[in-house]
């Protein structure tokens, strides 16, 4: 698991969303993303909350696990090429 | 010859004797080919005669060409050369009483047959040492099997039915396979190929020539890996073929050494139709097919394959509309390809198609430029696949162009679809307006170059809880890439998972800058000048040329709008200050309201983006039988004018007919 942080911010009237780095223009919020790690998904508890999650109110990375995602399911063969 | 002597009684001049004198003169004679006759005067006599020798001028034939080489015939040496009596064919027969002509030369043997059969002649000279040219001059039709395997592994330099205009199923199946001498194949007059007639019909063989030229229709399997491994032909011609049925081409010339296959007038193509055609036919460079029609339809697995490992330059052909597989592994490894155009007037979507572009161009270091612009949407299970692995590896890749693709669905349709297109900078997806509940975008442009991504045609986003994944991984590996979104996606998406891990990206930057997108166009009940849609207010007008001109009114019985007793031309404009994208126009004519006369109507419709100069987009014509006409409109764009044209049938003003109601089909923008 890692942290990353996400800014919203206002530039030119625009607003915009700048992750993993601090953008120019106007900062609006600056959010703590934790996100899994490849083939992994975040779990609070039993519920599993995806690849990503904004920490906010007061809540921290140890609030969350990491576990391994079902392998997918096999895909069909490609046909052979005789 | 014969002399003739008409003398007296001759006695020799002595003296005394008292006998009559006779006058003796010499005769030289000139031998001729026509009798002569010489017969001396009464009193006289030839003596000598003399008889030239004949010399060879006594016929002009005898000349040396005219005799065999070494001969002389009255001096005169001969210098033709000798040659036995062509045999065609030397009968032995055994005392089976079986003829054998297994090492013979055949040509002009079948000449005679008007028909073969059913398998009356399967395997005929299977196997055997004959030679010489196959010619079935006067053979006009041949039965089911009739020469399957009938030359297979013979030593035949052609085989020819110029006068057989249509063969019956596996009537040549394997017929000349593996013939190592073959040089010609002539089926000039041949109009429908059966079903696998000419399955692996020349498969491994030499030919290099072969005319199908008024060949119309090919069957199912029809030509079946015909030309698989033949080692001669170089180029493939089928001027008048049509239609193609399921595998009529099916692994044809794959492994061959053909270069060229045209089929300009070719059309509809079953499903199957090319799978593997090409594939491995290393010198394989030139494909056309539909070139002088508008549009191809192709069924499912049509160019799975076909072209995998040639060296195919471009592909330009209007397909018509997506299938299952269509173009799954298409273009596998063609290192040589530089653009692929599938764009047709026809704008089609087929929403239960799938995995129709799987590993299209994967592996194509040259491929620059891709046209899909006629594309609406594919895939609706979630086994749906159709760009997985598409680009992969098209380092050269600089243009996509997507114009009309419209919603996602529940698969990962762009799966790894742009994986390591490092030149791939830019790129827009106008229509597309929902992202579905697949993984769609799901490490779509991993290890790319894309730095701008915009999603200006977004506006549904009912699938936006964050058990969606439409973007997850989107832009693994991937730097310093922006991505735009409509000014109210970020109401909807700003708090999704994705979107706050930069959608797998390093300094992504995500804005919420471009116009927004309402598609809420619902029907016209009341359409006045100042015309409402969807709750916003849009400019209208309508011409005026004349009194009765169009008029908006109400659908009730008696109402509508009515074309005036007037050669001008009517129109109803719509405007859309921010710019509208029409996809579909419904027109409804309700012929049983107060109608004049039922006449067809011409219907125009222009497009503008500053009320003066105007494009037209589409003409089409609304009979008195129809009761509602749809118009579609191909690559549509964001415009701030429509104006529909309702002329009078030829311009005939007796000519009226009646418009109830206009369902107007799209988006429009607003800031």
């Amino acid at each position: 698991m890692h942290i990353k942080i996400t800014y919203i911010f206002i530039k030119d009237g625009v607003k915009g969303m700048a992750c993993g780095y601090k953008p120019a223009g106007e900062i609006l919020e600056e959010r703590p993303v934790l996100y899994a790690e490849d083939d992994y998904s975040l779990y609070k508890g039993d519920e599993e909350v995806g690849g990503a999650v904004w920490l906010k109110d007061g809540d921290t990375i140890d609030n969350y696990t990491e576990k391994e995602l079902p392998p997918e399911p096999e895909e069909e063969p490609e046909e052979s090429l005789d | 010859m014969t002399l003739y002597f008409n003398l007296p009684s001759i006695s020799p001049t002595t003296g005394g004797g008292g006998g009559a004198s006779v006058n003796v003169t010499p005769l030289d004679i000139t031998p001729s080919t026509s009798a002569q006759s010489f017969a001396p005067a009464t009193g006289n006599a030839y003596a000598p005669v003399n008889v030239s020798a004949v010399t060879s001028a006594i016929d002009p034939n005898i000349t040396a060409s005219n005799i065999v080489n070494g001969v002389n015939i009255l001096g005169v040496i001969g210098s033709a050369s000798a040659t036995a009596p062509k045999e065609v064919a030397r009968y032995k027969i055994d005392e089976n009483g079986v003829v054998d002509i297994s090492d013979k030369d055949v040509t002009g043997m079948f000449e005679s047959i008007n028909s073969v059969a059913n398998r009356a002649m399967e395997y005929a000279f299977y196997d055997t040492q004959i030679t010489g040219n196959v010619c079935f001059l006067n053979c006009t039709s041949v039965g089911y099997n009739s020469l399957a395997f009938a030359f297979a592994n013979t030593n035949i330099t052609a085989l020819c039915f110029p006068n057989t205009t249509l063969t019956s199923d596996y009537s040549f199946y394997a017929g000349a396979r593996t013939c190592n001498n073959i040089s010609v194949v002539d089926f000039h007059n041949l109009q429908t190929a059966g079903t696998a007639s000419f399955s692996y019909a020349f498969f491994n063989s030499t030919v290099n020539t072969i005319n199908f030229n008024r060949l119309n229709s090919a069957d199912n399997y029809a030509f079946e890996a015909a030309f698989r491994e033949s080692k001669g032909l170089k180029t493939a011609y089928f001027a008048n073929l049509k239609y193609a049925g399921a595998n009529a081409f099916n692994s044809s010339f794959s492994f061959s050494k053909l270069e060229s296959f045209d089929a300009p007038v070719l059309n509809t193509i079953g499903g199957f139709a090319f799978l593997q055609a090409f594939q491995n036919a290393t010198n394989f460079k030139y494909f056309n097919i539909g070139g002088n029609v508008n549009s191809v339809v192709a069924g499912d697995n049509a160019f799975n394959s076909a072209f995998r490992n040639t060296a195919l330059v471009s592909f330009l052909v209007p397909i018509a509309g997506a299938t299952s597989s269509q173009f799954a592994n298409a273009f596998f490894n063609c290192q040589n390809l530089t653009t692929v155009n599938l764009y047709s007037p026809n704008i089609y979507a087929n929403s239960g198609a799938y995995n129709v572009y799987l590993n299209m161009c994967n592996n194509c270091p040259n491929l620059v430029s891709v046209d899909l612009s006629s594309l609406r949407n594919v895939g609706y299970s979630v086994s749906d696949n159709s760009f997985d692995n598409a680009f992969k590896n098209c380092y050269n890749l600089t243009s996509v162009n997507l114009y009309s693709f419209e919603p996602l669905q529940a698969g990962a349709v762009f799966r790894n679809a742009y994986w390591n297109c490092i030149n791939l900078k830019t790129m827009e997806y106008p229509a597309l307006y929902c992202l579905g509940t697949g993984n769609c975008f799901d490490n779509a442009y991993r290890n790319s170059g894309i730095q701008n991504l915009y999603f200006s045609g977004l506006y549904n986003y009912t699938n936006n809880g964050n058990t969606r994944r439409p973007f997850v991984n989107m832009l693994t590996n991937v730097s310093d890439c922006t991505v735009h979104f409509p000014a109210m996606a970020r109401t909807y998406l700003e708090n999704h998972q994705d979107f706050i891990a930069g959608f797998g990206g390093t300094n992504t930057t995500i804005l919420f800058d471009l116009p927004n997108v309402v598609n809420n166009f619902t029907n016209f009940y009341s359409m006045s000048s100042s015309g409402e849609m969807g709750g916003m207010t849009l400019a209208v007008d309508a011409s005026s040329e004349s009194a009765d001109a169009w008029q908006a009114m109400n659908s009730t019985a008696g109402t509508g709008w009515h074309s005036a007793v007037s050669e001008v031309e009517h129109y109803y404009t719509i405007y859309c200050p921010e710019g509208m994208r029409l996809t579909y126009a419904n027109l409804i004519t309700d012929s049983t309201v107060n109608q004049i006369t039922n006449q067809p109507v011409m219907t125009n419709v222009c497009v503008s983006n500053d009320g003066t100069n105007w494009n037209q987009v589409r003409t089409t014509m609304i009979t008195v039988y129809e009761s509602y006409k749809n118009i579609t409109f191909s690559k549509p764009g964001y415009h701030k004018y429509y104006r529909f044209y309702f002329n009078s049938y030829q311009n005939n003003p007796s000519y009226l007919t009646t418009i109830n109601r206009i369902y107007l089909y799209g988006s429009h923008k607003y800031i």
